[in-house]
């Protein structure tokens, strides 16, 4: 709490009285998900010779991000706010990085090496950047909103970001940014049929965006559309994930018996399709249970933007909730089938340390705001 | 809900709309609900497809093939064995640039990049044979190549036949699926083959088969082994007695057969020229079948036996009957002449017409007898139907209706022309005259055994049948002892033992029709000894140059197999041994 002391050294009485103002809800499902994902993890990771490599990969990210969520926590969210134009900067310089710098895996460059750290994505903290300085923009232009135009400042400040992961390429990232803006502009009060405007451009340039994509990216797009195309090629992944999540039935073959994450029917199974493992193993009742966990997770995120003491708190809550709402949609979605593939990884579950320490962090903000909200409604 | 125009100011609480996250949310559960609608698609509706569509990919059939089983002569000489042999495949899924892998593989496999290429295109993408039942071992070699799982190594049997050409046509021989396809692999492969098992094993992404998985659900059956009659020395005897004639006499081919008179097992079973059994691919087609059994031709005067016993029995004849033989008579518009060299009789009795092979005199004999009373006979000696021997292809013979035989086809048949029968028929039929009118059924294995080595079946031992009546059998037999003792066969006689037995020389059918001009089949069928049968030989020689009667060309045959068989069989002599300067030692008794 020595953080908490030099961002404003609050009187000990009243951070007890924040503390209490801790949304247990959101605490429990958060460790929930958290704990649900070690085990998936180690499932999926423990065939050949060194079983917990990636469990400590993971166990180590989740010691790292808990104690800089931790940080989080203690400072006012409002300082956050206050940092939003230099967090921007820092966000581009980043991301352009990758672009220089960074790994290339799979066709995309999306990773930057830290040497003996490990490497990271610079695009998933980038989705929780966005979302903070976002809120800050629009609650600096709080409107209200009753043009198109109104909204084309922010249609600006994500769109340089944007543009920048899509040269990565990262498809998925991109659409998560549009989620975002989505929701928030919503939340903020733009109007329904300005919004419905600018889905409808997006939808008209996205033919452009064709070009844009990688062929890898094309044709899993059509494959989507058809995965028998091409069965053992890039529709290999959605037919197996379905195989393994319906063989699952009802009650799953039971945890570390999926026949499919075993043989490695599924490619990237520990990531992006982990999910096909939850259905496999723990059949729908695991599924169900999972989506429980989540819906539990969104709606008391929306329950802190409704109590936010301000307009920054409230859009950054709902900014949070929107990225992590269309993670899970996008990525479960894609793993049965109902979605294009995108490389979106499934919330605190997926194998990744960028993103579940991203996530822990918009855990933490989200925390944050709602425990600094006024006492009024207690 | 909160009223749409209430629009906060900025930094106050509620600054955003109450009822927009409302709608929000809204929204997500809409999502949410999709989603679950999906998982209850997949989990619940369609779970029961998907999960057989899982278990058919990851569980992989493995078939345990049942070793084929042996063959093996009536002492368990080995005749035909299996032997392990590398098999080589590819795993197609596992490999990345199938050229390059061609150009590293194909010269271990003796083949050319080219055929490495299709033959990765023809398996499923994890199986490929790549080269089967290779000839040396390769495994140790292809690992050092170091491409890991894409190409792996199957030990296969491989049939081979230890006694390469010997009996080649009667064994016969599997192809590269161990399936028979000729001989008595093809006749008893239900037998030899075996049943294959099944075993499962759980299947990676890639195709690799997880050993720890491995189990048996049906362990497989080995092949059953046949016990055959034919005994390997006698068989060598038989052939190298056969060929030394062919090459004596320039002849097409032959044929030579031994067989136990009492039983109808098959002692050997030549036919030349032969093939190696195990380059069968090399050898024309022509040569894989047993020419015992499924060639005919017209046999020629040892048909007379046939005729003598159906005379006799029909009464049609007696043997105080006197027939005379000018050396040549027309009958019925053809003029038949004594083709071999008959001493000019002024009459004679049927004995002698056998004794001397007179065609003349046989060909007033089967006027005597008539069509119908002949033609009944020949069947009732199992002419124009197959024995029944445990070989496949046997042909029946070409015996026409009685309807046809116009002209002189009565008189010819009564001297084995105009009439086709298989080497088999003729040895079986006149077999019976040295039992008492009783014909064998012939056949080649003697007992089958299973891979414990019980006896399971004896397919070959049926009961013999009778054909004549056991007098005129006997008076028949009598007659055949004459044709030994001075008739036409002198040449058959074995020292030490009696032989009765009768010479064939019968004109060549032409494919074009009418006979081949100075083509000939000689033939000599006997009996030894003829005070207690135990041999009965047939040996054919197709189109001799030179000499050509069967008393001049088949019947030494006979005499030096029937020599080394009953030395070999330790029969004991019959009849004293005449002096023999040289070696007084070489025979007991």
């Amino acid at each position: 709490m020595t953080t908490g002391a030099a961002a404003g050294s609050p009187p000990r009485p009243r951070a007890r009285r924040l503390l209490r103002n801790l949304d247990p809800l959101l605490i429990g499902t958060t460790l929930a998900l958290v704990a649900f994902g070690l085990v998936m993890v180690y499932s999926t990771t423990r065939g050949g010779p060194h079983p917990f490599i990636f469990l400590r990969s993971q166990l180590v990210h989740l010691v790292v991000g808990v104690l800089v969520g931790v940080v989080i926590l203690a400072v006012d969210y409002r300082s956050l706010a206050a940092g939003a134009r230099g967090l921007y900067v820092l966000n581009l310089v980043l991301l352009a990085a990758v672009l220089v710098l960074g790994r290339s895996s799979l066709g995309a460059q999306r990773w930057i090496s830290l040497g003996p750290l490990g490497q990271f994505q610079p695009s998933e903290f980038a989705k929780l950047a966005i979302v903070i300085t976002l809120a800050k923009h629009m609650a600096d232009r709080p409107g209200p909103y009753e043009s198109l135009v109104d909204l084309l400042p922010f249609l600006a400040h994500i769109a340089l970001p944007m543009v920048l992961i899509f040269r990565q390429p990262d498809l998925g990232t991109a659409l998560v940014y549009g989620a975002i803006l989505l929701g928030m502009l919503y939340a903020g009060g733009a109007r329904r049929r300005d919004l419905a405007t600018l889905a409808a451009g997006a939808a008209l340039l996205s033919p452009l965006a064709w070009h844009v994509l990688k062929e890898y990216q094309r044709r899993r797009l059509l494959v989507f559309l058809d995965p028998s195309l091409d069965p053992l090629g890039s529709g290999y992944g959605i037919i197996q994930s379905k195989i393994a999540v319906g063989s699952g039935m009802l009650w799953g073959k039971g945890l570390f018996a999926g026949t499919q994450n075993v043989l490695q029917f599924v490619p990237e199974h520990h990531t992006d399709f982990i999910f096909s493992v939850v259905g496999e193993e723990l059949g729908f009742i695991g599924a169900l249970v999972l989506l429980g966990l989540f819906f539990t997770w969104l709606a008391r995120g929306l329950r802190i933007a409704v109590v936010a003491r301000d307009r920054f708190g409230a859009l950054a809550a709902v900014g949070i909730v929107s990225m992590v709402a269309f993670h899970v949609v996008v990525n479960i979605g894609m793993t049965v089938g109902i979605m294009p593939i995108t490389g979106i990884p499934l919330p605190f579950i997926s194998y990744g340390g960028s993103a579940l320490m991203t996530m822990l962090w918009a855990t933490a903000l989200l925390l944050n705001i709602g425990m600094r909200h006024q006492k009024i409604l207690f | 809900m909160t009223p749409r125009a209430r629009r906060p100011a900025p930094g106050a609480r509620g600054a955003v709309a109450r009822w927009r996250i409302t709608v929000w949310l809204a929204a997500w559960i809409v999502v949410f609900s999709l989603l679950l609608l999906r998982m209850v698609d997949l989990q619940v509706v369609r779970a029961g497809v998907l999960t057989r569509l899982a278990i058919r990919q990851q569980i992989e059939s493995i078939q345990l093939p049942g070793r084929r089983g042996l063959i093996l002569d009536r002492m368990g000489r080995p005749l035909a064995v299996n032997v392990e042999v590398d098999s080589v495949y590819a795993v197609p899924r596992a490999i990345e640039d199938p050229q390059a892998f061609a150009r590293r593989v194909a010269p271990l496999l003796g083949l050319r990049g080219a055929d490495v290429v299709a033959r990765l295109g023809r398996g499923g993408p994890y199986f490929a044979w790549l080269a089967r039942r290779l000839p040396s071992p390769v495994s140790r070699r292809l690992s050092a190549l170091g491409l890991g799982d894409a190409i792996g190594v199957l030990p296969e049997s491989r049939r081979a036949y230890p006694a390469g050409e010997l009996a080649a046509s009667v064994i016969g021989f599997a192809g590269v699926d161990n399936t028979g396809l000729a001989g008595l692999e093809l006749q008893y492969d239900p037998v030899l083959r075996g049943t294959g098992g099944v075993g499962l094993a759980d299947r990676d992404a890639i195709g690799r088969e997880l050993v720890q998985t491995q189990r048996i659900v049906t362990p497989p059956r080995d092949g059953d082994t046949l016990v055959l009659t034919l005994d390997e020395v006698i068989q060598h005897i038989a052939e190298r007695e056969l060929a030394r004639a062919l090459r004596d006499t320039h002849a097409r081919g032959g044929v030579a057969i031994v067989m136990d008179p009492q039983t109808g097992q098959i002692l050997a079973m030549a036919g030349l020229p032969s093939f190696d059994l195990n380059h069968y691919q090399q050898a024309p087609p022509a040569l894989w079948k047993s020419r015992a059994v499924a060639d005919v031709y017209e046999p020629g005067s040892t048909f007379k036996l046939i005729l003598a016993a159906a005379a006799l029995d029909a009464h049609a004849v007696t043997l105080d009957d006197r027939f005379a033989d000018p050396g040549k008579i027309r009958i019925n518009g053809a003029t038949i002449h004594d083709a071999e060299p008959t001493e000019h009789f002024a009459s004679l009795g049927l004995a002698d017409i056998v004794k001397y092979s007179s065609n003349v005199g046989a060909a007033q004999v089967a006027t005597r007898l008539g069509k119908a009373a002949f033609a009944a006979y020949i069947r009732r000696f199992g002419f124009g139907r197959p024995t029944g021997i445990d070989l496949p292809g046997e042909a029946a013979g070409i015996v026409r209706p009685v309807s046809e035989w116009r002209g002189p086809s009565l008189q010819n048949i009564g001297f084995g022309q105009g009439i086709s029968v298989t080497p088999i028929q003729l040895l079986v039929a006149a077999s019976a005259f040295a039992t008492h009118g009783l014909a064998v059924h012939p056949h080649l294995v003697e007992v089958i055994r299973d891979p414990a080595g019980h006896a399971v079946a004896t397919p070959g031992d049926l009961p013999p049948t009778r054909v004549i009546e056991p007098e005129i059998a006997d008076q028949v037999f009598a007659m055949m002892r004459a044709v030994v003792a001075g008739g036409t066969g002198v040449k058959a006689q074995v020292p030490g033992y009696e032989v009765a037995g009768k010479t064939g020389t019968a004109q060549r059918p032409s494919p074009r029709g009418g006979y081949e001009p100075g083509a000939y089949v000689s033939s000599f069928v006997g009996i030894v000894p003829a005070s207690s049968p135990r041999l009965a030989i047939l040996v054919i020689v197709d189109t001799p140059r030179g000499a050509y009667f069967g008393g001049d060309v088949a019947a030494p045959v006979f005499r030096e197999i029937a020599r080394q068989v009953l030395w070999y069989l330790r029969v004991p002599p019959t009849r004293p041994l005449p002096p023999s300067p040289t070696a007084r030692v070489a025979m007991p008794g």
